[in-house]
């Protein structure tokens, strides 16, 4: 077997030769002197960024061998959040077998070996201050800026900017959407590779607005109008209302348990006009009449009109999922990467792809009234650099080439998130995930959650407020006056804003 | 002098490996503990000295403390009872009045089930039972004609009633060993001879066996006071960031909280310090009332 | 007449005695049969009714668990980790309590009610806050991340959380062992230590036996410190394993976790049914004085 192979290989090779000097026999080269001008300096200046890339590369070898003198330097990762997600950890393996082949190419003998881990993101704080403290922390990470610790981690030196690198490589990263290194930048730096990113839908039955008499064409122009700000929560709590008076259904919303970016948290606080974060202070912000106008609305959705459970915040994730796919809920409010969940997971035995298009459907979160705004909100995921890595630039480049287009599509793909650059899109793999194709135009509506500190704290004050307005132990302004005072007690320097 | 030198090394070899694991685990955290609770600490271990300040907060900036002060109480008190009280219900019940040795392993075994169940999944299980559309509890509840409340997880007192109902769950087995033991202990000559006295069994459990067993009820009810008093396990796994609405944040969840979701090491710290010394204070307190002392009479033999 | 009145109380005490033992059951028993139903079918419905019965949750006893393109560590692996650290901490206890169990009862030195009372004490300490200390102590220790090296220390904190407790229970084994045996061990020449090893150990194994199921369970059961101080899946136990599962419950069967926790509770139950005799002579306080 493997003589035929070689055999066809010299039988190409020769075959080559002859097309190459036949080629090169009609085609006579035209004398030094007779290229164009333009056509001689784009392929010098193609070479030259060859050379310089491949110099680099060297330096960087270089480098490695000092750090390992016998070639073999081994890089660890801990990937993290849920299975779906392992493209996290082995897309940096194949960053490393392609760092592999260009170093062998150079003649280089260095080879890159990758430990890989992976495991839920609840476990990787306890988990990396421990390693840190043995010496043994990983090289690469993957984590949110939002999430607990993170910018605990960040104050704690733990991880390194990237700023430094970034500037040395920004050729390969142009690509990147500017927005998301707004959103790795904390006190003034980059701190993340922005790695994968998603949006907040609000996904709708479209067999039941079909039992309520709309037709095709109605359902297929409803995120349309929820874009231009024309359908709003105000028809969203209509229809719900209707659903559920008829009987089509047991509840008319649903959102998720516990804090997060989109509606009922910050999705309607920013449409109601709040900010969170004063820039020129650096201050987190809250701003009374957002707030209020917030709690109103789920106040009304859970007590007045009662189309939401008022134990939602304590509702188990499978009875959620279970409800919406069923039919037993008609609208969702959650991200984009379940949509490759309930296909995957079976929360509903007919659940599969073909089901999910014939009768889900999703939009932008509806402007909460005529005059405000739609909305979706994104955190990227970001590999963050250990400080304890012995060559902080070998892992950043491969965290670099981790995220560079097939791998990248491979990993928005196979696990339902957004790509992070603009190349990906243009990808086959991706163009072909029907669904990512279909709500990347959210990302023009995007916000996020703001990198601070004392978010954490935020949050959990909010959430105890919400849910008091949720189950209705407090009217909204009751909560909000509670909120207001937690919230001054735990960051005294926070701006409250009327 | 002979004899007290060959003395210390007995002490040695006996005492020696007891005192050495509890120095390693007990007594040099505790130390560093309460070193941390003086600076600010955050999660690169660096300290920056704030004197009293972590205890000024709590004592006098924390919204939450008055709320968690009251939820622990309750917590404590509640699971107390299950555990001491319930537990001696059934320990009494299994060793005396259920003759067939078979009948209470069986009894004792299920009781034990809890205890026995990895935490996580013994609350997956709590969680399937209690939820509000598909739980059996409601389904039960409805059966019988009672009402069921719209949550049993997010407002008091159903939501208290659940806390101590799954860790009494857990607790009571504890209770129900001890006390088993001390009352199989009983010589049987004892029962027989209040029987012959014409003693109904009402009257040997309350002049016969519950005097006899004065001290393990002691025991038990100084040792979960304390192990409740530091335990936050299951309203951790069940409630999750929704405890504080649904009061049950009690003050160990509120430390744990401080220290592994805002990574404030000191101020966790400080709040640590409070429980320490609770359970300083119950201690004596309990050592005081019941006469602790004469648990530990001297020994006997000298050599 | 008498007669029949005194039967009628009998039986109603009786009732009264099973109601009390088994109503408050109902929740358990209802929780658990489910568990044992989902580890055994397909689907359940009406919480507790078997739909078509396989043995397919059980498949990871052959083959490791694989999801996502991770592939977990396979149950065995994490079986033999939940031993070693189980019986390692059995073990350290067993030895450790019966030495200084020994010396509590029967040695008399300065300090020694103290030294009790400070055990006791030591209670009033939370496991939570003393965690990151802990860490900070084995790290120093360098014992971190090195496989089942790590276990050592793990072992030694677990042994060191549960051992004021085995002493005391311990102590009240010696306590009620009588005088003259020793007495007259001292007398014909053994050392204390020699009394200790040939004629008292012997009298308190039903007290060992307490100790080692106590601390069996104990061991069967950790959590937290297995789950922060192991880096590595490989060597996971049980119930840290059991806890990545549930994480990603939306993934793995239900009725996989369910298995899961049947394999995880049947050693442990019949460890108990073995042994619960010996649990049952434990003394505190001592009764038989």
């Amino acid at each position: 077997m493997a003589q035929s192979w070689k055999a066809y290989v010299v039988v190409a090779l020769l075959i080559g030769l002859a097309i190459g000097a036949s080629i090169a026999w009609i085609a006579k080269p035209a004398p030094p002197g007779m290229i164009p001008k333009e056509d001689y300096d784009k392929l010098k200046a193609s070479y030259d960024s060859l050379k310089a890339e491949s110099e680099k590369l060297r330096a960087l070898a270089s480098k490695l061998l000092e750090i390992a003198p016998e070639g073999v330097i081994t890089v660890r990762v801990w990937g993290t959040d849920s299975p779906a997600d392992v493209t996290r950890t082995t897309n940096i393996e194949a960053a490393a077998d392609r760092l592999n082949k260009i170093f062998s190419a150079l003649g280089l003998d260095i080879s890159i070996k990758v430990e890989g881990e992976f495991f839920s993101k609840k476990e990787l704080i306890d988990r990396f201050v421990a390693a840190w403290e043995a010496g043994e922390a990983p090289d690469i990470f993957a984590y949110k800026l939002i999430y607990p610790g993170a910018i605990d981690m960040i104050e704690a030196g733990y991880v390194v900017p990237l700023d430094e690198y970034i500037s040395k490589y920004e050729d390969e990263l142009a690509d990147i959407y500017p927005k998301f290194w707004e959103f790795v930048t904390y006190k003034g730096k980059i701190w993340g590779l922005p790695q994968d990113t998603e949006a907040r839908p609000l996904y709708f039955r479209k067999d039941v607005l079909r039992k309520l008499g709309w037709t095709e064409a109605d359902i297929e122009a409803l995120p349309e109008k929820i874009s231009t700000g024309e359908w709003t929560m105000e028809d969203l709590i209509a229809v719900a209302k209707e659903a559920m008076d008829k009987g089509l259904v047991k509840w008319g919303v649903y959102h998720r348990k516990g804090f997060s970016e989109e509606f009922p948290f910050i999705a309607p606080y920013y449409q109601f006009g709040g900010r969170l974060l004063d820039p020129a202070t650096g201050n987190l912000v809250l701003n009374k009449s957002a707030m209020l106008e917030t709690f109103k609305l789920i106040h009304r959705m859970a007590i007045e009109e009662e189309i939401l459970p008022r134990d939602m915040v304590v509702t188990d994730w499978r009875v959620i999922h279970t409800g919406f796919c069923t039919g037993e809920v008609l609208f969702w409010f959650g991200g984009t990467w379940h949509w490759a969940e309930w296909i995957r997971v079976k929360y509903n035995p007919d659940f599969t792809e073909e089901y999910a298009w014939k009768n889900i459907g999703f939009a932008l979160t509806p402007a909460p009234r005529p005059g405000l705004k739609p909305i979706t909100l994104s955190s990227p995921y970001v590999y963050f650099i250990s400080a304890q890595s012995k060559c902080p630039e070998l892992a950043f480049i491969l965290a670099m080439t981790a995220i560079s287009p097939p791998l990248d599509a491979k990993h928005a793909v196979d696990s339902g998130h957004l790509a992070v650059r603009k190349t990906t899109i243009g990808y086959p793999y991706y163009r072909k995930a029907k669904f990512l194709s279909d709500v990347t135009y959210m990302l023009e509506y995007t916000a996020f959650r703001p990198v601070h500190k004392d978010m954490p704290l935020y949050e959990k004050e909010w959430l105890t407020a919400f849910t008091a307005v949720e189950s209705g132990e407090k009217s909204p302004e009751e909560a909000l006056a509670s909120l207001v005072d937690a919230l001054k007690a735990a960051i005294p320097d926070i701006i409250i804003e009327e | 002098m002979i004899k007290a030198l060959r003395k210390a090394v007995l002490l040695i070899v006996l005492l020696g490996p007891l005192s050495a694991l509890i120095a390693f685990t007990w007594i040099a955290p505790a130390v560093l503990t309460t070193f941390l609770s003086f600076f600010d600490v955050g999660l690169g271990l660096q300290l920056r000295p704030v004197g009293l300040g972590n205890f000024y907060r709590i004592l006098y900036r924390d919204l939450w403390v008055p709320q968690i002060l009251q939820t622990t109480v309750i917590y404590v008190l509640g699971v107390l009872a299950i555990n001491s009280g319930f537990g001696l219900v059934l320990g009494i019940l299994t060793a005396y009045f259920v003759k067939k040795e078979s009948v209470s392993l069986f009894f004792r075994t299920a009781w034990l089930l809890p205890r026995m169940t990895p935490g996580v999944l013994y609350v997956v299980l709590w969680m399937w039972f209690v939820d509000t559309r598909y739980g059996l509890l409601n389904a039960i509840l409805s059966m019988l004609g009672l009402p069921t409340p719209y949550s049993w997880l997010l407002s008091k007192p159903h939501s208290q009633i659940i806390m101590i109902a799954i860790n009494g769950y857990v607790g009571a087995s504890y209770g129900m060993i001890i006390y088993s033991a001390a009352v199989k202990s009983i010589p049987t000559d004892f029962f027989n001879a209040a029987k012959v006295d014409g003693a109904s069994d009402l009257q040997i459990v309350r002049y016969v066996i519950l005097p006899l067993l004065k001290w393990p009820i002691l025991f038990v009810t100084a040792w979960q006071t304390l192990s409740l008093l530091a335990s936050y396990e299951y309203i951790l796994m069940v409630w999750g960031d929704t405890a504080r609405q649904a009061n049950v944040e009690v003050w160990a969840l509120y430390t744990y909280d401080r220290a592994f979701w805002l990574y404030d090491y000191g101020y966790a710290a400080a709040l640590s310090v409070f429980l320490v010394a609770a359970g300083l204070i119950m201690i004596v307190l309990y050592m005081k009332i019941f006469g602790f002392r004469r648990l530990m009479e001297p020994s006997r033999v000298e050599v | 007449m008498a007669e029949l009145k005194r039967r009628v109380r009998r039986i109603l005490g009786s009732i009264l005695v099973y109601a009390v033992l088994t109503v408050p059951l109902i929740p358990i028993f209802l929780m658990y049969t489910w568990l044992f139903v989902q580890a055994f079918s397909d689907r359940v419905i009406f919480g507790i009714i078997p739909q078509g019965l396989t043995l397919r949750n059980w498949a990871f006893l052959n083959n490791p668990i694989v999801f996502g393109g991770i592939t977990h560590t396979s149950i065995w692996v994490i079986l033999r980790n939940t031993l070693i650290f189980t019986f390692g901490v059995t073990g350290l206890i067993t030895v450790v309590s019966s030495l200084s169990g020994y010396a509590l009862s029967r040695v008399q030195f300065k300090g020694r009610t103290e030294f009790m009372q400070f055990i006791l004490a030591l209670h009033a300490f939370p496991a939570v806050i003393l965690l990151i200390a802990v860490f900070y102590i084995l790290n120093k220790m360098g014992l971190y991340g090195k496989g089942l090296l790590a276990f050592l220390g793990i072992i030694i904190v677990k042994a060191g959380m549960e051992i004021p407790m085995s002493a005391w229970i311990l102590k009240g084994f010696f306590d009620v062992i009588p005088w003259d045996l020793e007495w007259a061990a001292l007398i014909d020449g053994c050392t204390r230590l020699g009394t200790w090893r040939r004629v008292i150990l012997p009298m308190i194994m039903p007290g060992i036996a307490a100790i080692s199921i106590f601390s069996f369970i104990a061991g069967w059961g950790e959590f937290i410190l297995v789950y922060t101080y192991m880096a590595t899946e490989e060597y996971f136990t049980l119930s840290v394993f059991i806890h990545r599962m549930i994480g990603e419950i939306m993934y793995v069967r239900w009725g996989t976790i369910a298995a899961l926790g049947v394999f995880y509770l049947l050693p442990i139950i019949f460890f108990f049914i073995f042994t619960q005799k010996a649990l049952l002579r434990i003394y505190i306080g001592g009764i038989k004085r």
